[in-house]
């Protein structure tokens, strides 16, 4: 019987670690262009750049789940309770229940908008509206955007703190299957 | 005397102002007689110093104000009769600049400035008045999105000394009346035009 992994592959940590820093980036331009004021021109840049990249974040996010589903995923750390599995699966599913709802929701509320200035690629592509214009419908979207946005980020310090926990504090090295090179490639 | 003579504004960066300063050249020098006047075409523009600006209000968004690159502008000017007096002017619609080029297209785009469609702004003088000794009054028909409107922009003149004349011309356009609505009411319905120009004699 084939041994299950005991690291993710190459391409999950790779989108993993890519998705955390696009999803940095893109946390903090939102916040940038939310409280940006005075110059117009500088807040639409900062707008049009947190769009650009949070619906590349989406890509990531499919490229992701194609990645994951290539290979089986490593078993939870024998050590763990079911409460830890538990907690640890329900983050896991919130999360990228999150990662696809978030730039989801600003799509649709960009889309709505009063007027809707589409979500541009730096100039190579211009992703279409998904939704007609309706500017209450889009104040709602701005909102739950807004929302979904900060619960991502909470959870993303609670993972984040959860894995240095398990990695530092149980020694259970869960952090080192998603540490790119530790370890080396298991088959 | 009746010195009536026609300027034709360099192509591109010259233009609007240029226009309006010689009418108001002439409004200015009404007062001094003839023996004040340039008989002759001998006011132009200085193009560095002509900017054709724009202001929008918007809530929860900062003041847009952007800039009008591209100009072009006709006058004749009857410095006997300043109400003889006629002006007019096109601006490219797609030179449109407020400092970020995705925003600057977005402004050119078909909720907007409809740059395509329209590619120019035109004004055409119906009526000139002298207000005071440093103001006068310029009224015609602006045409936006292809919508023909009347509009008085209202001029204020300087002597810089020499023969410079610094002026500035305001106007405030109400662009519903021509069709432009998008964004509205987050996006205010006014938007403030001002001219300001430096003209030369000689």
């Amino acid at each position: 019987m084939k041994a299950p992994a005991a690291r993710w592959s190459g391409g999950v940590i790779a989108l993993h670690w890519l998705s955390a820093a696009g999803l940095a980036l893109v946390f903090a331009l939102g916040l940038a262009a939310t409280a940006a004021g005075g110059d117009a021109a500088r807040k639409f840049d900062l707008y049009q750049t947190h769009k650009a990249l949070g619906w590349l974040t989406l890509v990531l996010l499919a490229a992701r789940l194609v990645a994951r589903a290539a290979r089986a995923a490593p078993p939870p750390a024998p050590s763990w309770s079911k409460a830890t599995r538990w907690g640890s699966g329900f983050v896991h599913a919130a999360l990228y229940a999150l990662l696809a709802a978030v730039p989801l929701i600003g799509w649709l509320r960009v889309s709505s908008a009063i007027v809707p200035i589409p979500v541009s690629l730096f100039g190579v592509a211009t992703i279409p509206n998904i939704a007609p214009i309706d500017a209450v419908f889009s104040e709602d979207m701005a909102f739950a955007h807004k929302l979904a946005g900060w619960a991502l980020a909470t959870l993303v310090a609670l993972h984040a703190a959860a894995a240095l926990k398990h990695q530092f504090g149980d020694r259970d090295a869960i952090l080192s299957r998603m540490w790119p090179g530790a370890g080396g490639r298991t088959p | 005397m009746t010195a009536k003579l026609t300027l034709r504004a360099p192509p591109r960066r010259a233009a609007a102002g240029w226009l309006i300063a010689t009418v108001v050249g002439a409004a200015a020098f009404a007062d001094h007689g003839a023996s004040a006047t340039t008989d002759r075409g001998a006011w132009r523009i200085d193009p560095a110093r002509t900017h054709i600006g724009f202001v929008v209000d918007a809530v929860g968004f900062p003041r847009t104000q952007g800039e009008f690159h591209v100009f072009n502008g006709r006058l004749s000017i009857d410095f006997d009769r300043p109400a003889a007096s006629h002006v007019s002017f096109t601006v490219r619609s797609d030179s449109i600049e407020v400092g970020s080029s995705s925003f600057d297209d977005t402004l050119r785009g078909s909720n907007f400035l409809d740059a395509q469609r329209f590619p120019d702004i035109r004004f055409e003088s119906t009526r000139v008045e002298k207000r005071d000794a440093s103001t006068i009054d310029l009224t015609g028909d602006l045409t936006l999105l292809g919508v023909t409107r009347p509009l008085t922009v209202e001029v204020e003149v300087k002597r810089l000394g020499g023969a410079r004349l610094s002026f500035i011309a305001h106007a405030r356009i109400d662009r519903l009346a021509y069709g432009m609505n998008s964004g509205f009411p987050i996006i205010s319905r006014d938007v403030d035009l001002t001219v300001s120009s430096e003209a030369l004699a000689g």
